[in-house]
């Protein structure tokens, strides 16, 4: 098993936001069973910013981790704040992930921008990254 | 020298014990076994019921990821080990289990216990404790778990 930092092994021991939005305004799934990993993140948008964000993640101690503290990073920023949250950032968050898990910080990023995709296209608005 | 001679005494000992270590091992492995598949759905045991080492049980928990099962266990004090991708260096699941013709998805719920000399019953209980909660409040967290919990509802 990675040995993972104590940031990593308390969200991934008490997770943030795990859950679903019956009524979410943007959903987005990355990953895919078959590789090992999967993530899907629900959000609410209310006046431009993220009133809620929802997890549920499929994967291995760093992407349950990523997941939360993604989720953790993105609750009340603007829909442009969210998108500057990158993979680097979640790593250096979580101080640290493991060589081999950097792939599951880049899914948690992912999955935000996929649900905020999902809600602009909602709006009819055009999809700006 | 003294490690050939050591190796000679190993060998004879185990000989001399090797039917009853078998005996109270397949006993174990067969507590473990039965009453994991009885107290948590969804999970697949791999490999033959009986005709395996004796002290060795493996299973595929479906919906849940192993490197995640094996930290929350290890939390708890009991060692296993698991043939997903995650817990490989190479990030592949295990090629064993995928050429038993276990799909990927399954496969990286890989969970495998080695019985050894010094496992008891209490510590099979142990194991039959611990693990269902586990098993549960990852499938909570699984989006693969909450697919299937949906479909069955819709079905019903």
């Amino acid at each position: 098993m990675p040995i993972y930092s104590e940031k990593v092994m308390g969200h991934f021991m008490n997770p943030r936001n795990v859950g679903e939005i019956e009524d979410a305004d943007g959903i987005g799934e990355v990953g895919n069973p078959v590789c090992g990993d999967m993530m899907t993140f629900y959000i609410k948008v209310a006046d431009n910013h993220l009133s809620d964000v929802k997890f549920k993640t499929f994967g291995c101690g760093a992407a349950i981790a990523v997941s939360s503290i993604v989720s953790e990073m993105a609750m009340g920023k603007t829909l442009e704040e969210a998108r500057k949250i990158t993979p680097a950032l979640v790593a250096e968050e979580l101080e640290g992930l493991p060589k081999n898990k950097y792939h599951c910080s880049n899914l948690g990023a992912q999955a935000l921008n996929k649900a905020i995709d999902d809600y602009l296209k909602r709006q009819g608005k055009k999809v700006i990254k | 020298m003294p490690a050939i001679v050591g190796l000679g005494k190993a060998a004879e000992v185990a000989k001399a014990e090797m039917n009853s270590r078998i005996e109270r091992l397949s006993a174990l492995r067969h507590r473990l076994i039965e009453r994991l598949l009885s107290r948590i759905e969804h999970v697949i045991l791999t490999g033959h019921p009986t005709q395996r080492l004796p002290g060795h049980a493996s299973f595929c928990i479906e919906f849940i990821e192993g490197e995640s099962m094996l930290i929350l266990l290890s939390h708890q004090g009991i060692a296993a080990a698991s043939g997903s991708a995650c817990t490989s260096r190479a990030l592949k699941a295990s090629h064993v289990l995928t050429a038993m013709g276990l799909p990927h998805e399954i496969v990286h719920g890989s969970l495998l216990f080695s019985l050894g000399l010094e496992n008891t019953e209490e510590d099979i209980d142990y194991v039959l404790e611990v693990l269902p909660p586990i098993v549960d409040r990852l499938r909570q967290m699984s989006p693969l778990y909450a697919k299937f919990s949906k479909e069955q509802g819709e079905r019903r």
